[in-house]
């Protein structure tokens, strides 16, 4: 099955992600970037792949494949 | 050049002269005494295949152009007076670019609305003006209808040579007056010709930009690259008529329509004994400075003849004669020099009686 | 199962705040000009203002400014260029303030390219003004301190009540405050550069997104915003569809 991949590289910290995530399967994390940025990480488990996390991402985060 | 000649207006001649230089593409917007470049481009331009529109505005105008331009298209655009004071917007931005664009200013009469006769109190706001930032406009001066046509033609060249703007700076009795003209040869230009131009690449193409070439350059790279231009277009580009200045006594400066009174007033008044000439600058920008470098020791001051109570071209002047002569001014400002006028007025200099002008 | 990864036309990050609406919409114009097989042949048109920075992300070539020109800038490319797909990705600001004029007669002359226009509200590049075509009646910027007055500033305006007024192509408005309405706000987008593609007349597309950094507001209370407030003044769905050819 699909899986959402992040690249933590180019998160900006929006959280939408985290609060558009139907599987409540990112989780917001304390943890910055290079940039400085709070980052994110996806629990594969919850995942379903559904890509709303690519489609609410300004920053091109995701890769769901 | 046709062999044949035809009548026609100055505006008439700096538009037909634009298409056959290859000009695709105008935009603009009525204003007198201009109007006719815009009409005469309504008529031809799409025979020609090319694309006119009439603006909503001059900035409008303006930057219809600066699309077409950033293409590679030949494109001009017209105005005058309060209208020409709106196309500095996007002068400034074309100078930023480094894209080429021939645009022409009718001066007309006066402040503000001003009048709708000739004037050439626009020769600051052309000079330097263009908007904001540094930058320098070419300005030619046509001074005949055959030089409408002549500049306008070789007026694309220089721009596209330089990657600058070139302002054809024409006034309200140039452009209205018909007179015979030889028309340059029609030419094509090819658009997809230069290397700066957008043209919609590819996906594994180097993609241009068209915005500030500062901004892709880098700004040491960017300064030295326009502080060359600038010299190789004032080294370059000086033009002007010299006419009967060998043996002078006093020289009279003028351009466009103040030009071709004093010509006349030169004539006159060396039949009746006193030895005036003329300078004649063809541009504007970059002054012809080298003009004023070889006259002879006989000449005892410069008399500027021009449409403008403030003497816009007085502090050129002083600056291409270091300040070494005294300048006078025969100055009106919405009527036209006359040769009476001059003569007298040289008459009464040469005997004392007028004091040097201190240009304010 | 979709697959969804990074069109390839982004070649770099995008430059915008975080939340920022601008992102999402450089993604949508690239994916639809790629699922149509435009992208060897594109010329983008950007404002000074946020969007300029499309112009460093997305492997088009573009031009930008001046401020409010964008509609005529792109009009003089299409005249000259009428085979490449030309589109604006620009502002409230810059489209409805400061070029109203410059947008309207592309409407007027429907011009066959695809106009974006980024309703956020704000100025958002200068710091965070208002916007008096679209900054909600109440809303605190820093040139409405007290909130936008009526009587001093008037109404926010629907445009594209304005722009149906005039015979163009395509003209509609979506959202990004979730996921249905960001494929909702690509399925515009796509029409748009269909219509280009079929050299139909003018489509314009605005999409209402959210300036979380000006509005200070989270990302996410930001899309509440949209959803609750702004688009009760601008509502989403099609406004002009035209069909056919010409």
């Amino acid at each position: 099955m699909a899986k959402a991949k992040a690249n933590t590289d180019l998160c900006k910290g929006c959280r939408l992600c985290v609060a558009n995530c139907p599987k409540k399967a990112i989780t917001a994390l304390e943890v910055v970037n290079k940039k400085g940025y709070e980052i994110i990480e996806v629990n594969e488990e919850l995942c379903i792949g559904c890509g709303i996390c690519y489609k609410v991402c300004p920053d091109y985060v995701f890769t769901v494949e | 050049m046709s062999a044949e000649y035809v009548l026609m207006k100055g505006n008439e001649a700096i538009a037909e002269a634009a298409l056959r230089a290859g000009c695709r593409f105008y935009a603009g917007y009525p204003i007198t005494p201009q109007s006719e470049i815009l009409e005469y481009m309504s008529v031809n331009m799409e025979k020609r295949g090319g694309v006119f529109i009439q603006g909503e505005n001059e900035i409008a105008s303006m930057s219809m152009l600066f699309g077409a331009a950033a293409c590679g298209a030949r494109c001009m655009s017209s105005s005058s007076g309060p209208g020409f004071d709106l196309k500095q917007e996007e002068i400034s931005y074309l100078s930023a670019a480094g894209i080429p664009a021939v645009i022409v200013n009718a001066m007309r009469y006066g402040l503000g609305d001003g009048e709708i006769t000739a004037g050439q109190d626009s020769y600051w706001v052309s000079t330097r003006g263009g908007g904001h930032g540094d930058k320098r406009i070419l300005v030619l001066a046509p001074a005949s209808v055959q030089e409408c046509a002549d500049l306008t033609y070789e007026a694309f060249d220089l721009a596209e040579k330089y990657r600058n703007v070139v302002e054809i700076l024409s006034d309200g009795a140039i452009c209205q007056m018909i007179e015979k003209c030889y028309l340059p040869e029609p030419h094509e230009h090819d658009m997809d010709k230069f290397d700066w131009t957008l043209t919609g690449k590819p996906r594994d193409a180097r993609k241009n930009k068209a915005y500030n070439l500062s901004y892709y350059m880098g700004y040491e790279a960017y300064d030295k690259y326009m502080r060359e231009k600038i010299e190789a277009m004032f080294e370059n580009e000086q033009r002007w008529e010299s006419f009967m200045v060998e043996d002078a006594e006093l020289v009279l400066v003028a351009y466009g329509i103040s030009s071709r009174v004093c010509r006349s007033a030169v004539r006159q008044a060396r039949k009746e004994g006193m030895k005036l000439g003329l300078i004649r600058p063809i541009t504007v920008w970059p002054y012809p400075r080298k003009a004023f470098k070889d006259v002879p020791e006989s000449v005892k001051g410069y008399v500027t003849v021009e449409m403008s109570i403030t003497s816009q071209m007085g502090e050129d002047i002083l600056l291409a004669t270091e300040f070494k002569k005294p300048l006078y001014g025969c100055l009106t400002s919405k009527e036209l020099p006359t040769v009476e006028g001059i003569i007298d007025r040289c008459r009464d200099i040469l005997a004392g009686k007028i004091k040097p002008m201190e240009v304010l | 199962m979709p697959v969804y990864r990074k069109p390839e036309s982004i070649i770099n990050t995008a430059g915008y705040c975080g939340g920022c609406g601008h992102g999402v919409i450089q993604r949508l114009i690239a994916e639809s000009i790629e699922e149509l097989g435009l992208q060897d042949h594109v010329i983008g048109c950007v404002d000074i203002a946020c969007s300029f920075w499309s112009q460093d992300a997305m492997n088009f070539e573009f031009i930008a400014g001046p401020h409010g020109r964008c509609a005529s800038v792109a009009t003089g490319i299409k005249k000259v260029r009428p085979d490449a797909t030309v589109y604006v990705h620009a502002g409230d600001g810059c489209s409805y303030v400061i070029g109203l004029a410059e947008t309207m007669y592309a409407a007027i002359r429907d011009v066959p390219i695809t106009m974006i226009v980024v309703n956020n509200g704000i100025f958002g590049m200068t710091g965070g003004q208002l916007n008096l075509a679209t900054t909600l009646v109440g809303d605190k910027t820093l040139s409405s301190k007290a909130g936008r007055k009526v009587e001093t500033m008037g109404h926010p305006v629907d445009m594209l009540k304005n722009i149906a007024n005039c015979d163009v192509a395509f003209a509609a408005r979506g959202a990004l405050y979730d996921a249905r309405h960001i494929d909702e706000t690509k399925r515009f987008i796509k029409k748009g550069f269909e219509n280009q593609m079929e050299k139909k007349g003018f489509s314009i597309i605005e999409v209402l997104s959210p300036c979380p950094t000006n509005w200070k507001l989270s990302p996410v209370e930001a899309m509440a915003k949209i959803k609750n407030e702004n688009e009760k003044v601008f509502p989403v769905g099609v406004y002009v569809d035209r069909g056919g050819k010409d």
